[in-house]
């Protein structure tokens, strides 16, 4: 996780299990409620893979005005990480994804 | 192999009861393959029914029809999906004769199925085109053309069970590996016809040698128009008339044959069944994913479906071209925006607070794999969308509520504004961006290039947000941008008039020359750009010579459905030059004026210089509220 961490330059990281309890983490965040949040929005935002035939939610992310979210979606697992706000989060966002298979 | 197919003569070495190899018991003929019998067998140890295609006796010697039937085995073993015929074996008998040992299938082909049905339902069409793109996609992936999709190839197994039917791809027996050092695996002839007339691609009427993947999509297409419409797509009393029509013919729309089906369907064949191969659907999941989104949305609305060419219509590019801002906009104090006053002026009818808003969502729309974009209202409703494949208004304003409820769990996070979200599904990519309360959502295939497309997205946001800006709010700038009220709503719209009155002398904008282009390269490819090109080295057109510039570029597309629909279009960017007064260049900033609703009614252009000589039809004094106008950027108060 530490070497994740500064690979990609984020404020936190940390894998979860489906149901948004953190197993294991680097970094300084709310890793818990970080967790939490993206167990619960992953939930639902699988239904849109459900209403566009679109099948299985692979990685996602989620930038605001202050910070980005990264998601990494595995079979029962996640890969989160929680970083500053950037223009350009694909990058981070495949990095994420590569570290988690 | 198929349970069913009429006997045949088989070989004196191969009979009822005998062994093959040690390993399978013949029971009784099935039927035959393009190139043999295929028997039921038993497999001795597995205790289990299989299929065995031998290669029928006069082609057991022919080194070109033994390298096919190896090959066929070997397309089959390799592309190892549960939508392609499952090869157990493959070897020679006794007597040399090569055979196949296959799985047993239980069920119908489609043929049989349409031969009982007539046709069939979009949704069990959609089944049969979704498994059939999986078994390709597969077969293309390893680089293997099958080159003789037709409906006796697509075999429907347990057909009758509650749970539906799971389509295999049979008969890979004139299959085409990708070449490999200059050298046809397949030993292919140049010029010799492969595959069913009926459902053969135009490359493959030819004879070309250079068949690929894309010609597997264009024959399932026809399948799938088969499926949807109960005949063919290309007919003919002859092989010859057939094999003209399918090169050089439209099908009749599936949805004059089948008028229930949604309009996205015929958008869909014409993709698909372009002769061009460079034109049609880039993959199997991109022609399965459109064919599901076209068949299982209905899109009854002009709104809820909007082609690349109603939209450019509907946005209505004026005379200062088609980056147009919101300068050609006339708002009136409350907000409100114009709408068309008459019938009679139609063409400027559906200027709207942002002509900007469609052209930059075609932009984006227009990047490979992007099935279409949105933008969506603080309501949830989208304001304009843009679809080539026909994904109707309401699959976005589907997406952004559960968007809106997924996230809102992020506030316990933090609790500042969203700036953009995306999710990659196995399938789709879905780009969400937000522009102040605004929503612009793009939905691609999982093939759309991520950076290609979140930088095209990031433009169009970035456009979006200056015409906002511009307008002085969102709310202001993207209102009724699809603007297609009907007229006797006119009426009832509160808010004023518009005029656009086009310079004659002004030269068009490279705006409008940039979507000309576009345009041209439908039907003309790199030759219409080029064309294009040529003819501005010596400036661009103006307004009043337009019309002339578009028909001379009209000449040069040869098919008169293409050059008309390029006509049109193109005429319609900008509006033709109406007489009126002229427009001193300094004042045209005020070449229209604002009417109030009571009057609903269109009066002559006027400027600041000649409004108090040449006044406007005295307003109502209850509508003396101070009229905003705004034009190339700026706002300006029109003093009644």
């Amino acid at each position: 996780m530490d070497s994740l961490l500064k690979e990609l330059k984020v404020q936190a990281v940390a894998s979860s299990s489906d149901a948004g309890e953190a197993l294991e983490s680097a970094g300084s965040f709310d890793i818990e409620t970080l967790c939490a949040v993206a167990s619960v929005a992953a939930g639902q935002l699988r239904d849109i893979g459900d209403l566009l035939s679109a099948g299985r939610l692979e990685r996602w992310y989620f930038v605001t005005e202050q910070q980005a979210y990264y998601v990494s979606e595995r079979s029962g697992s996640r890969l989160v990480a929680a970083g500053d706000a950037v223009k350009n989060a694909e990058a981070t966002s495949k990095a994420l994804h590569r570290a988690g298979r | 192999m198929p349970a069913n197919g009429p006997p045949s003569d088989s070989a004196p070495s191969i009979f009822p009861g005998a062994t093959i190899s040690g390993r399978f018991r013949l029971v009784r003929l099935l039927g035959r393959g393009s190139m043999g019998s295929v028997w039921l067998a038993r497999h001795l140890t597995l205790d289990v029914d299989v299929a065995v295609k031998f290669i029928d006796a006069a082609l057991r010697d022919q080194k070109d029809h033994r390298s096919r039937f190896a090959l066929e085995a070997q397309a089959a073993a390799r592309i190892n999906s549960p939508h392609v015929v499952n090869v157990l074996d493959f070897g020679a008998e006794a007597s040399g004769r090569l055979y196949i040992a296959m799985e047993y299938l239980q069920g119908e082909d489609v043929g049989k199925l349409l031969e009982r049905s007539g046709r069939l339902s979009p949704a069990i069409t959609a089944r049969i085109v979704s498994h059939a793109c999986r078994g390709l996609g597969r077969a293309h992936a390893l680089g293997i053309s099958h080159r003789d999709v037709k409906p006796e190839n697509l075999f429907l197994v347990g057909a009758n069970d509650d749970e539906g039917f799971v389509l295999k791809i049979l008969d890979f027996g004139v299959a085409k590996f990708a070449q490999k050092k200059g050298k046809d695996l397949a030993g292919t002839v140049v010029g010799q016809l492969v595959g069913s007339p009926a459902y053969m691609s135009p490359e493959q009427a030819h004879g070309s040698p250079d068949v690929d993947f894309r010609s597997d999509l264009f024959s399932l297409a026809v399948v799938a128009y088969h499926c949807l419409t109960g005949v063919v797509p290309f007919g003919g009393n002859s092989l010859a008339e057939l094999l003209i029509g399918i090169v050089s013919k439209e099908p009749v729309p599936a949805t004059r044959l089948t008028p229930g089906l949604p309009r996205a369907v015929d958008d869909w064949f014409q993709r698909a069944l372009d002769k061009n191969p460079a034109r049609r659907f880039a993959s199997a999941k991109d022609l399965a994913q459109a064919f599901h989104m076209a068949v299982g949305q209905h899109a009854s609305s002009a709104t809820d479906y909007t082609s690349s060419s109603s939209l450019a219509r509907a946005a209505r590019v004026t005379s200062g071209g088609g980056a147009a801002t919101v300068s050609d906009t006339v708002v009136n104090s409350s907000g409100a925006i114009a709408q068309k006053p008459s019938a009679q002026h139609a063409d400027v009818s559906n200027q709207t607070a942002a002509t900007g808003v469609p052209l930059a969502l075609a932009q984006v729309a227009e990047v490979a794999n992007v099935l279409g974009i949105a933008l969506v209202g603080p309501d949830g409703e989208p304001v304009a969308h843009h679809s080539l494949m026909g994904l109707p208004a309401s699959s976005f304003a589907d997406v952004i509520q559960r968007v809106r409820e997924s996230l809102d769990t992020f506030e316990s996070l933090e609790s500042t504004r969203g700036q953009a979200l995306a999710l990659y599904f196995e399938h789709a990519t879905v780009l969400i961006r937000w522009v102040e309360s605004y929503t612009v959502i793009v939905i691609g295939t999982e093939q759309v290039h991520p950076t290609v497309l979140s930088v095209s997205l990031n433009a169009a946001a970035s456009k979006l947000q200056t015409l906002a800006k511009q307008a002085g709010g969102a709310a202001i700038a993207f209102r009724s941008t699809i603007s297609s009220l009907p007229d006797h709503e006119v009426s009832e719209v509160s808010g004023t008039a518009l005029i656009v009155r086009p310079s004659p002398s002004e030269p068009v904008s490279d705006a409008t020359i940039a979507r000309l282009s576009q345009l041209l390269a439908k039907p003309l490819g790199a030759v219409g750009r080029l064309a294009i090109q040529q003819r501005l080295k010596n400036g661009k057109p103006t307004v009043q010579a337009y019309p002339d510039f578009v028909k001379r570029l009209s000449a040069l597309i040869e098919d008169s459905a293409e050059r008309e629909a390029f006509s049109g279009d193109a005429l319609r960017l900008v509006p033709p030059v109406e007489p009126g007064p002229p427009i001193p260049p300094p004042a045209r900033a005020a070449a229209f004026v604002s009417v109030p609703p009571a009057t609903q009614k269109l009066v002559p252009p006027v400027t600041p210089q000649n409004a108090p000589t040449a006044p406007a039809p005295a307003p109502e004094p209850a509508a003396k509220a101070k009229q905003l106008v705004m034009y190339r950027g700026r706002k300006i108060e029109v003093d009644e």
